[in-house]
């Protein structure tokens, strides 16, 4: 990364990021397509929220150590929770059954599940084994129909 | 003179109107059919999620929502959100009702025809305060595709405080240049927030 992207917002420095690399010629092949899936699904999901710098990384650590990149539909979702919590992830997609989809833990006090979803609009909410329901942290912030907070994401046709 | 005449005429109608009488049955009983089965999935999930008499008034609010011609998916998952969440009854039962009214009004400009998803995040659009009108702008601008995006766009750029006629310019004026669908969730809210001279409430 250079200087210069500070002046820059995440998207941008995501973008600029990518373009760099890119223009360096890719290594292997397929690599600058898998990378903009990469950065594409970050950016979508935006959980690393404000920390732009620490997002640029990523983008370059997913580049240098050749990972998987998630495919076209498929959605991170990560909250913080204790690391005894256990978490689920329940929402339309699986008809609020809060058995259906666990989260696993990443770090200290991280969980995230990859899930593939087709186009369309969901609620969706966490809710760990003590029976907390949280938020997404990095979802528009609405109430639920029931006045609670919840989240929604969109996922749009690749 | 006239009777051969009219004869013909009769014969005519008869040829045209048994086959039309014909495939309006055969889709009225076909949409009933599918009503049917669809209302049996609703019966199964609401029997394993709620004692038997709210699952009987919310099979009944979901019922007179597909014999209205709306889709009774978003209102089992509205259902199925409150059970998990452990709502009472009696607010499900208002949220469903609320959804239904919203999504009848959404219909009403859209269609009766629109899918399920759009249909309820028009609804919710509705809910925020946007005018049916601009539902028709919208789907007069998308065409044929879906709506679900764009106003999923508009719905979470207020919800992080975008005012919401600039919010709502910049989501028609990407579907008027028929942007693609990711070009929705590029926009930031940031640029949306403060009012301008001519913003409308």
């Amino acid at each position: 990364m250079t200087d210069h992207h500070d002046a820059l917002d995440p998207t941008e420095r995501l973008h600029a990021a990518v373009e760099e690399l890119r223009a360096a010629g890719p290594p292997h092949p397929g690599l600058p397509a898998r990378t903009a899936a990469r950065a594409r699904q970050i950016q979508t999901r935006r959980w690393i929220g404000g920390s732009s710098g620490v997002l640029a990384v990523l983008t370059v650590t997913a580049l240098l150590s050749h990972q998987t990149a998630p495919r076209p539909g498929e959605i991170t979702f990560a909250v913080r929770a204790p690391a005894d919590a256990g978490v689920s992830l329940v929402g339309d997609f699986n008809e609020w059954e809060t058995d259906r989809v666990r989260l696993t833990p990443k770090g200290k006090d991280r969980w995230e599940v990859t899930l593939r979803l087709p186009p369309g609009r969901y609620r969706f909410a966490y809710v760990t084994d003590g029976g907390e329901w949280l938020p997404d942290a990095e979802a528009a912030p609405v109430l639920d129909d029931f006045g609670r907070p919840t989240s929604v994401l969109t996922v749009a046709s690749r | 003179m006239m009777r051969p005449l009219t004869l013909t005429l009769a014969l005519g109608l008869c040829i045209v109107a048994v086959p039309l009488t014909a495939q309006e049955a055969s889709s009225l009983a076909g949409s009933r059919l599918r009503n049917a089965a669809e209302m049996a999935a609703v019966d199964q999930r609401l029997g394993s999620r709620f004692p038997e008499s709210v699952a009987l008034r919310i099979h009944g609010i979901v019922d007179s929502a597909v014999a209205e011609g709306l889709p009774s998916e978003p209102l089992m998952l509205r259902a199925l959100e409150g059970g998990a969440k452990g709502v009472k009854a009696d607010a499900i039962y208002v949220a469903l009702d609320r959804l239904r009214i919203s999504m009848r009004r959404a219909a009403d400009a859209l269609g009766y025809g629109t899918s399920g998803t759009d249909l309820s995040t028009a609804a919710a659009a509705l809910q925020t305060g946007l005018a049916p009108a601009r539902l028709v702008e919208l789907r007069n601008l998308r065409g044929q595709a879906s709506l679900t995006v764009p106003l999923g766009a508009y719905l979470d750029l207020t919800a992080r405080g975008a005012v919401p006629e600039r919010a709502w310019d910049r989501v028609t004026e990407l579907a008027r240049r028929g942007a693609e669908d990711r070009e929705y969730e590029r926009i930031d809210p940031a640029d949306l927030v403060a009012r301008q001279p001519g913003d409308r409430r």
